[in-house]
């Protein structure tokens, strides 16, 4: 059964405001606007890059789990503002970013944890796929990555960060990264194709994640410890 | 004036260093900021930056998004891809006022850019595998998107919008072909002034 304590990741689509991109990473990734009591990883930080994806557009993953991520939203939804300075924070951000999608996403099998990727090398070159499936074939989709997927990129110097699926639609997000793009077209040729029956339909974009990304530090930062400037 | 320019043949080899790759954008303008003349010259203007354009190019309001451009890079292999990407989000674009941009990578399977072709119906397409896109008749070009190849994008070309009209009445586009399962398209063309 599953319990509070169980992690589980937002994932964050921001609609980021014209020329804004790197001011916008630093200025979501130093804050944290709830009880320090609530706080979960702040994953990473990352930007699109024109060649593949929607510049300018950045997206924020957050692991965490029910219960703290519960408590944060009770905090920004609850009847009293949260003493934190979160709105203060909410409308001096709003020149930076006009709005977003999110979604609540569970790990798919195998898919690792923040301490299980910070004991290898940093990686802020990442591959994003967006992928809309055939209802019922999401749950295929996620266990094929992680037997699939994962050792065929990883053949070639990539590592899949995270294959994750949303909560409530039959979508599948998932992050392959590497150290620097000097391997993109080995991926293109190590990656496999899904099943067509899944009828995948993939969105794929190209980030480079925020240097003070949770995820690139070593040691692994604590929740609520900040970042390398 | 927009100009249409010819690849060195270097396709059909996704996942191989020395082909080439190209990028392809769209952008959504507003006619309360930058119109389809300003997104031209900000697309053109990408050149100072080292990005190498093969097509820039107008949608039609009237079967696409308006006001809105489109334009296709070209990177020679992934080395330049590579150094294209290293800049990072200070790459010199003029981003003011966009409404949205999309932007995608293929490699090419078939085709090339014919310089007497001036107006262009552009499509995204999606078959159930990589050979089924590969195996799809009547495009001028055809691309393979380079980490989903069994989506592409399709271009049929003609030299002028009537021409194009000429080739709609004949039957073109790829929607009901053997093996398409999605197809979007509209028509776009390269504007002969500078367009409010």
């Amino acid at each position: 059964m599953a319990s509070e304590n169980d992690r589980f990741y937002l994932w964050e689509d921001i609609y980021i405001a014209p020329g804004r991109v790197t001011h916008y990473l630093g200025n979501m990734g130093n804050d944290w606007s709830f009880d320090p009591k609530l706080r979960y990883h702040l994953f990473g930080l990352f930007g699109h890059l024109r060649p593949m994806g929607h510049a300018p557009r950045g997206m924020n993953l957050w692991e965490g789990d029910w219960k703290r991520v519960t408590g944060m939203l009770t905090e920004q939804f609850g009847p009293k503002a949260p003493g934190h300075g979160f709105e203060a924070w909410w409308m001096r951000s709003n020149v930076d970013r006009a709005g977003g999608w999110d979604r609540l996403m569970l790990p798919g099998p195998g898919s690792p944890s923040i301490a299980e990727i910070a004991k290898g090398a940093p990686r802020p070159c990442v591959i994003q796929q967006i992928v809309r499936l055939r209802q019922g074939a999401r749950d295929d989709y996620l266990e094929w990555f992680g037997k699939k997927v994962r050792p065929a990129v990883e053949r070639v110097g990539w590592k899949p960060l995270k294959w994750m699926g949303a909560i409530h639609s039959s979508l599948a997000i998932t992050l392959i990264a590497a150290p620097d793009w000097s391997r993109m077209a080995d991926l293109a040729a190590a990656m496999p194709a899904p099943d067509p029956a899944w009828e995948a339909d993939v969105e794929t974009h190209a980030m480079q994640a925020w240097a003070g990304c949770s995820y690139l530090q070593r040691p692994l930062l604590e929740p609520g410890q900040s970042p390398k400037r | 004036m927009a100009t249409v320019k010819n690849s060195t043949g270097k396709g059909g080899a996704r996942g191989k260093s020395s082909a080439e790759i190209y990028s392809f954008w769209e952008l959504m303008g507003a006619t309360t900021g930058p119109t389809r003349g300003e997104l031209a010259h900000r697309i053109t203007a990408m050149g100072r930056n080292g990005w190498d354009l093969a097509i820039n190019l107008a949608s039609i309001g009237s079967d696409g998004h308006w006001p809105h451009s489109m334009a296709v890079f070209r990177f020679a292999n992934a080395a330049a891809l590579e150094k294209q990407l290293k800049v990072g989000f200070a790459d010199g674009m003029d981003e003011r006022d966009l409404k949205w941009a999309k932007m995608k990578l293929a490699t090419k399977l078939r085709g090339d850019l014919d310089t007497q072709h001036r107006s262009w119906l552009f499509e995204y397409v999606r078959f159930g595998s990589a050979a089924d896109l590969a195996a799809h008749q009547g495009p001028d070009l055809l691309f393979a998107e380079l980490y989903a190849p069994w989506q592409g994008i399709a271009m049929w070309g003609a030299d002028s919008l009537r021409g194009l009209m000429q080739r709609e009445l004949k039957g073109i586009g790829s929607v009901g072909k053997p093996g398409v399962l999605q197809c979007t398209g509209w028509w776009t063309t390269i504007p002969e002034r500078v367009l409010v």
